[in-house]
């Protein structure tokens, strides 16, 4: 299966970056990627063992083995989709919209 | 929502956690109407597997009667004639503002910003993305800019505010995710 280096589940987008796992860093079986505040709807990122990191204000996950993580949402994809490339850190970017009085504020279906 | 409000507002925070309920409200005046809505939280207790989020709406009159504790949908339809752009605009919540454009109907919406296409062109799944222009004297620029998106899952269609700069659907679109034009190609999306 072809790598993908972007993807886009509702206001969440997966970027792929050249970035090892920062030593330290315990894995984890689920990831929480945003959460809505109204809808209650979660992205996770499960399958395997997942790492989750901070560094520069940036958040990453790397999903470790030779296995896609799965990436699933109430609405967006209700059934889990192997999409996210094994051992390949994304960048983790939360959709902002401008709003009137001029500042970004952060979206969360 | 913030729109200057000296009328009846009345909303009613709650949460559906177990322990307690933290509330605030936002009013809106018009007419002798007050419309309001709160946002509450609930937290677990630990005991009892708690957390949880709420939201109450009311509308309430002069007279001193409204209805409170109404669900978002349904306050949303009560005052659907009341609607304008302007409040839709004011809604920071993203999720709100499309459920109130979804009231007040795309169309109205639209028709009544009174907007200037600057932009349009076509997404990865075939559905049109417009870049507006809207008046709004009471901004720095005198104006602001919106971008009109289909959601290729739900179909749902949302409106973005975007920087005064953006020239541009794909843009204006990055830009939501603070990266370059050139740089926004997801190769997925749902």
């Amino acid at each position: 299966m072809t790598r993908l280096n972007q993807i886009r589940q509702g206001d969440v987008l997966l970027i792929a970056v050249d970035m090892g796992i920062p030593a330290g860093t315990e894995g984890k079986a689920e990831v929480i990627l945003a959460e809505g505040e109204i809808t209650g709807h979660a992205h996770r990122l499960t399958g395997g063992v997942i790492y989750e990191w901070e560094a520069g204000g940036q958040r990453y996950v790397r999903v470790a083995g030779d296995k896609p993580g799965k990436l699933s949402h109430e609405e967006h994809d209700p059934l889990p989709a192997s999409v996210v490339a094994p051992e390949t850190t994304y960048r983790i970017v939360q959709q902002h919209e401008w709003n009137l009085s001029r500042r970004w504020r952060h979206i969360r279906d | 929502m913030v729109l200057n409000s000296s009328g009846v507002g009345k909303g009613n925070g709650y949460g559906y956690g177990y322990s307690y309920g933290v509330g605030y409200s936002e009013g809106y005046s018009n007419d002798n109407r007050g419309y309001g809505y709160g946002i509450g939280k609930g937290y677990g207790d630990g005991n009892r597997s708690g957390g949880g989020y709420g939201k109450g709406y009311g509308v309430g009159y002069n007279d001193g009667w409204g209805y409170d504790n109404l669900q978002g949908q349904e306050f949303l339809r009560l005052v659907a004639d009341k609607l304008n752009t302007k409040w839709v605009l004011a809604e920071e919540d993203t999720e709100i503002k499309r459920i109130m454009m979804e009231v007040m109907g795309a169309d109205r919406f639209f028709a009544q910003l009174e907007g200037q296409v600057i932009h349009q062109d076509i997404d990865g799944y075939g559905h049109p993305r417009l870049l507006i222009k809207i008046p709004l004297p009471d901004t720095m620029r005198g104006y602001v800019k919106g971008v009109r998106v289909t959601c290729p899952t739900t179909g749902r269609i949302y409106f973005l505010g975007v920087p005064p700069e953006c020239q541009t659907c794909q843009e204006a679109v990055a830009s939501t995710f603070r990266i370059k034009p050139d740089g926004y190609h997801p190769d997925r999306e749902t």
